[in-house]
Formats: C-alpha cells, structure tokens, sequence
C-alpha cells in the first residue's frame, strides 16, 4: 500500500512538481543571464525538447518506485506492449535506457562492469551497458525498478534472446520470448498466426503475474491509442519534408522516447500532439533546425548516441542536415496495421512486418521511398558493430541506393554505444570527404 | 571431397548446399539428394574473387558462406540448392544478401526454427516450417518426397546417429589421436548417410573400452573444429578430447527416443526438438548448463574448452554464464576464439598448454 503510494505519488505530484520547478530554474536562468547568443549554424531549439524531459522525467521518476507498487515489466523496444497496459504495467525499455547511458557518454563504464562479469566485448553494447547497469546498480536513471517478468520480441533481432535470457539468469525472473520469424518475402498468414498465437500466450501469463482478469475492450482501447501515437509520430516526421526540414534526424532519435516507452497511454499522444503543433508553425514561418540548408541527408541504423552534437555541428557547418531516418520512420510505418477490434491479430502484423525483419530488398524499396519523399541528396549508412541485423547487408544496400536512387552514400563505421570502437577522427575525415564530394564547399 | 561429391552427382544424386546449423538433413537424403555443409572456408585455395559484402566484425563462418556462394559458378559439382537456416542475425541477413543477388544463381531456401518460449504454438509452426521446407527442395530439385522414402532417410539417419552418438560416449576409449578423429568426423559435413555409417564403423572399431586413455580429459563446445592443430597442442600436452559438443557434431545428434511415430513428419520434428540446448535455437542457459555438467561427469572430463568463433554472439552470451555456474561447481573454463586460421595462435597454444597443465595438478580455475 505504502509502496503503492510512493509509486502514485512520483508520478502524479513529485514528478510535475519537479517539472514546474524545472520550467520555473529556465525562466529565472533566461532572466539572470545575458542572452545567448543565436547559433551560427542551428535555429532555435524545439520547445518540446523541454516538454520531453518532463515527460521523461516523470517516467523514471515513478518508475523508482514501481517494483512492489505495481507489476514490472522489462520489454524490448520492439516488443507489443499494448498487451501490458490494460493489466496496469510499469515498464522499463533497457534500450530507452542504455541509448540515454550512450547519450550521457556513460555507456562505455557500464558496459566494461558487464565485461568483467564475463560477456565478451564482442556483444551487443546495449546488452553490456544494461547488464553493467544492473550489475552495478549505477544508472542516471536514479534506479530501475527490478522486473516481475522479462519480455522479449524477435522482430528487432536475435540477440535480444541472449541478452534477455543472460538477464533472466541473473535477475531469477521469468522470461517469455515472442518469435517473429524474419520474412524473407512477403508476410504470410501463417507466420503471423503463429506470432498471434504467442501474444495470446503471453497476455495469459502477464494477466496471472498481474492478478488480472484479461480486459479485451480495454485492451481494443490501447491499441487504438498506440494507433494514433504512431500516426501522430509519422505527422511529425514528415513535416521534415518541408524545406527547410524543422527539425533533424538526431532530434528524431531524441524524441523517439515516449513512442518507444510510453506507447499506447494518452500522454504519449498528447506530448506528439504538442510537438506536431509547434513542428507545423516552424515550416509555416520557415524555421529550419540548421540555418542554412543546403544538402539533405537519409541516416540508416541507429545513432551514434554519443556523437551526436558533434555529428550534428559537423554537418550544420557546411549546411548539410539529416531529414530522415530508417530507425525513426520504422515506429511510423506500421501504424496503418492497428486495428483495435482485432488488437492481437492486428498486433500480429504491426509487429511482424517491421522493417529490420524483412528483406533486403524491401529495406532498399523503403529507403528508395524516403530519399524521394524527403528529397534527400545523400545517405549515411551508419554499419553499427552492436548491431548485427541492421548492418550486415548495408555493403549491397549503399551501393545499390547510390545506384537507384542516384544518390552519394557513405558507410560510416561505427558503434551505437562503445566509443572504443568508434575512430572519431576517421568518421570525421570519412563525412568531410563525403560532404566535399557535393561540391560548392 | 569435391571427387566425392562428383561421384554423387554422376549416381543421379543432386547436391544440396547447407550452411550452419540447423535443418533436416534427413529430408534432402529423402529426395534423393547429398547435403554439403559449408561450416569454413571448404577448399584448399581460397575462392571468392568478388568484392567482401561483409563488414570485418562480422564471424567468419558467415564470411565463409559468402565467399563460397561468390564463387557458386566456379564450384564443381554445381549445387542445385542452398539451406541457409536462420542461425544468427548475420546467417540470416547472408540469406537476405543471397536472395537480393541475382548472380548467385541458386535456390535459397530458408529455415526458421521457432525461437519462441518453446509453447504449443511453437510446435505447430516448426511442423508448418518443415512442411515448408519439402515444398521448396521439391521444387528446386524437381523431385517429389513420398513418407516411404522418408521414413527410410530418417531409418538411415538414426543408424548414423546411433553410431556417432556410441562413438562420442566412447571418447575416453577411442585408440588414436584427436586430430585423427576429428578430421574423419568432419568428413560426415559431406558423406551421404550410407557413406557415413561405414566410416563410422570404422572407427568404432578403433574403441577399446579395455584401454581408457590417460591424461586430462576435457569437454570441448564451439562451432566446429578448426584449426585442427588444436588438438595436436592439446595432445602433447597431456590431454585429450572426452566429450564434444560442437555444433557441427555432437550438438546436432538428437536425443534418444523409443517412441515410434506413424507420421515421418512428427518424426522429423520431435528430432529437432530433441537436440541438445543451443544457443542458435534460442534454447534457455540454465539446460546447456546442465546438459554440459552431465557431458563432463559421464565422461570424467576434468574441465570444459570453449572454442568459439570470434564475433559468434549466441555463444559469447551463453559463456559467460555457463562459466559462472561450472565455475561454482569446481569445473574449470577455459575459452579459446577463432577467426580459422590456418594453424592455432601462439597465444591459443599457450593458454590451453598452461589449462592442461593446471588441471592436471587438480587445481580449480
């Protein structure tokens, strides 16, 4: 009951009071100083930006007293979570918080914590960092909350069963494994009966761990929700159509947080309400997240969390922007799915079909799409060494994009967490010999 | 081995490329053909003048299926067919490369074990996949698959079976060397089943369970033999191979079973699922654990060598945690990468020298 408490308490008064301060630290900060100076190469930074650490914050903070509160899930980024909503779930997304260890250049520490433990520096980093985190109970997260069950789904990559099953092991919790079997062609009806078929599984488990009776109108509910979320989050996405683009493609991974985490609850949708409003009044006055665009550009794989700013400035200079993003477009592109009278058949689809689990082929015929409908120029394919499944097959695909989409690629060794296989130097000297061959420099 | 594989093709038996690991091999002996598995670089010279589609930290055993199918117009005996089951995330993005390239001119078929919590509705979709999986080698071999013949493929597998499976409980007996034994076992990548059963024959002749052998017996697991000069090194220094689990032997030998099914297809599928916990089928830590301790205690091994492949995720998770619980069980780890070199590293030669050696003084890791 107390816990119960404290839980509802983070999330209903700490947290917006903590956000109300938050707001009210900037405004005096903006009184007392000088004012800063416009960026030379940015234009003004999202007003959401703010609004998203809040709603971030708000997560974590509750979730620091969830465990005992209310049941725990720990889920892939990929996985259906609107399954887990209607039975009252908390659930932390290792990948959320390994991306934000990346992005606070924490990740390589943790991940080393991991390393000594045994796990080879040859695995998924987000792994290492996560299982470092746990290991060590070090995390800028302040505490995840220990999980009553694990939840992994295939649709993003194999090794989120190793790493799941590694942290079953550890943690002495169970853990359930939704397959979606990697489509080589076109979907088919009996792969996706049998990922329904699992999901109705699962939902029976996570009902007898909550104490839960299964709630299939609210459920229909969720998944409506999460319908909208992903369409909102695909308005807000192709405003960078627009000329100049209004916000970047490293800002897309940065608001990705709440449809990845908070899918399928109202204030995901509310925060990309507030965020589409704002992205349409900068292309209707002309604001472009860099100054002077020039060159724009498609990201493939994952961020580079740590290089971020640097990445960004790096482009920004020379007038170069990124527009649009495989990874980003993905939480966008199977939304049309969703049908929430059928929510489990229909989350069969939605989550079978996406991107990373098709083909080659259909990968090339999507990133052919976003480079016409964003009137890219070029695109950096970031070969990530953490992440086997998006990378191997990204040789053929630079090529044959340059080829059909009479574009310049660029494939940029790197890794979306530890540093320490990443050359700073020679991805900078790579981008600026890339950015060159524009011309016009 | 290419002369062999020749021989087969001119007996009106096609041959069927397969990479790692695993897939019924019993369906392609049904329809009248010969599996070629492709677990390393295959020939002597190395082959493949195409440019590397592959990143550097990608395993070499996928680097190697990518080699083998850049060169697929220059292999002799041309292959009617490749298998590429869904193994790993790079195996399965070679199978995306391979169907996006016209130039590999070969039917890929793919094979996708349930990687799921292993329910009811896992068994439903690996009897479909299987079922699946005959559709598309009939139609690349132009052939049809009746259950008479495949019930006497699976009759022939499980003789083979039975034979490897007598012969690795008998490591400790076998009267010959490891480099011996193993270079004849990775001869059953490519022997038809009725091939296989004399060869092993042969060397379960070479069994004395009169004469245990001496030295250190150790548990080895990976993915597959190579470089052979391992167990040279592991030889001279005192021990010796008791029990194997690696993926392209022991750990793809299904567990006995008595029940007899009237439907070969059930058949097919129980045997899959009967294999030994790995970590390409996504089987669960704790049963591997298990499953090496018992390796170790029926063979008497005093320790456990894990030969993996570099960049081989599935194995490199399932280590550390098998290391800490053998570990707290006295039996000593030791892990050994391989990129397949032609011969063992200095450093590889070292540090199973010095393994041997502690285990050898009865000291625990």
């Amino acid at each position: 009951m107390l816990r119960r408490l404290q839980y509802e308490g983070a999330a209903r008064v700490v947290a917006p009071a903590l956000a109300t301060g938050l707001r009210a630290q900037r405004r005096l900060r903006s009184w007392r100083r000088p004012k800063k100076e416009p960026s030379e190469w940015f234009g003004p930074p999202l007003r959401a930006t703010y609004r998203l650490k809040e709603v971030l914050t708000r997560h974590y903070l509750s979730g620091r007293y969830a465990d005992g509160a209310v049941p725990v899930a720990w889920v892939t980024s990929g996985f259906p979570i609107e399954l887990l909503r209607p039975f009252g779930y908390h659930v932390v997304y290792p990948e959320n918080h390994a991306a934000m260890c990346g992005v606070q250049r924490k990740g390589v520490k943790l991940a080393q914590v991991a390393e000594v433990w045994g796990l080879s520096q040859d695995t998924c980093g987000y792994a290492r960092c996560d299982i470092g985190s746990f290991l060590s109970g070090n995390t800028p997260a302040g505490r995840l909350p220990k999980p009553d069950i694990l939840l992994a789904c295939t649709n993003i990559c194999q090794t989120v069963v190793h790493w799941y099953r590694t942290l079953a092991a550890i943690l002495k919790v169970p853990v359930f494994v939704v397959d979606t079997p990697f489509l080589s062609g076109d979907p088919d009806e009996r792969t996706e009966t049998y990922v329904a078929e699992q999901l109705e599984e699962c939902m029976q488990l996570c009902a007898r761990i909550a104490g839960k009776k299964v709630d299939r109108k609210a459920l229909g509910r969720v998944a409506q929700r999460s319908k909208e979320a992903s369409e909102l989050w695909g308005e807000c996405l192709a405003l960078s159509q627009a000329e100049p683009a209004p916000w970047t493609g490293f800002e897309q991974f940065l608001h990705l947080g709440p449809i990845v985490a908070m899918r399928g609850l109202p204030e995901c949708n509310a925060y990309y309400r507030e965020l589409r409003d704002e992205l349409r009044e900068r292309v209707k006055h002309g604001i472009g997240a860099i100054r002077h665009e020039r060159f724009r550009l498609l990201w493939d794989n994952l961020p580079i969390w740590y290089e971020l700013r640097s990445l960004s400035t790096l482009l920004a200079e020379v007038g170069f922007t990124i527009v649009t993003t495989t990874y980003s477009y993905g939480w966008a592109e199977t939304a049309p799915l969703f049908d929430p009278r059928d929510p489990i058949v229909s989350a069969a689809r939605v989550y079978a079909r996406v991107f990373i689990n098709r083909s080659l082929d259909f990968r090339l015929e999507m990133m052919k799409k976003l480079v016409n409908t964003y009137s890219c120029d070029g695109a950096i394919l970031h070969s990530n060494h953490s992440c086997k499944p998006y990378s191997v097959g990204q040789i053929d695909l630079a090529d044959r994009l340059a080829k059909e989409a009479s574009i310049r690629t660029l494939l940029l060794d790197g890794d979306h967490i530890d540093m320490r296989v990443h050359s700073k130097e020679q991805a900078e000297g790579r981008l600026a010999a890339f950015m060159e061959s524009f011309g016009g420099l | 081995m290419l002369a062999y594989l020749e021989s087969q093709k001119q007996q009106g038996r096609p041959i069927v490329l397969a990479f790692p690991i695993l897939y019924p091999r019993e369906i392609v002996t049904a329809l009248g053909a010969c599996a070629w598995e492709i677990w390393s670089q295959p020939l002597a010279q190395p082959i493949g003048s195409e440019t590397n589609r592959l990143q550097a930290y990608v395993c070499p055993m996928v680097r190697s299926a990518q080699q083998v199918l850049s060169s697929i117009e220059t292999i002799h005996p041309r292959p009617e067919a490749a298998i590429l089951p869904h193994t790993c995330d790079s195996m399965q993005g070679l199978l995306s490369i391979a169907l996006s390239t016209p130039a590999w001119d070969l039917p890929f078929l793919p094979f996708r074990y349930p990687r799921g919590s292993h329910g009811p509705a896992s068994t439903r979709f690996l009897r479909e996949e299987v079922l699946a999986f005959i559709a598309s080698l009939e139609k690349a071999l132009h052939r049809t698959l009746d259950p008479d013949s495949l019930q006497q493929a699976l009759n022939l597998q499980e003789q083979k079976e039975d034979r490897l499976r007598t012969l690795l409980e008998s490591l400790r007996y076998w009267q010959g060397s490891d480099i011996e034994l193993y270079a004849a076992l990775r001869s059953l990548e490519y022997l038809h089943p009725h091939d296989a059963i004399p060869l092993l024959d042969g060397l379960l002749s070479r069994v004395d369970r009169q004469k245990a052998r001496t030295g250190v017996g150790i548990v080895i697991s990976g993915m597959i033999p190579e470089p052979v000069d391992l167990f040279d090194i592991l030889e001279d220094a005192g021990g010796y191979v008791a029990a194997d689990d690696y993926a392209s032997i022991g750990r793809r030998l299904p567990s006995r079973s008595t029940a007899r099914n009237a439907d070969p297809i059930t058949s097919v599928v129980q045997r899959l699922q009967r294999m030994p916990p790995c970590p390409t089928r996504c089987s669960e830590v704790q049963p591997r654990i298990e499953y090496l301790r018992n390796l170790a205690r029926a063979s008497g091994a005093r320790g456990i060598v894990f030969h993996t492949v570099k960049f081989c995720e599935p194995e490199l998770f399932d280590v550390a945690s098998i290391r800490k619980a053998l570990g707290e069980d006295g039996l000593s780890v030791l892990h050994l990468e391989t990129e397949f070199e032609a011969h063992a590293t200095g450093q590889m030669a070292t540090r199973l020298e010095a393994f041997i050696e502690m285990l050898g003084q009865g000291k625990a890791s």
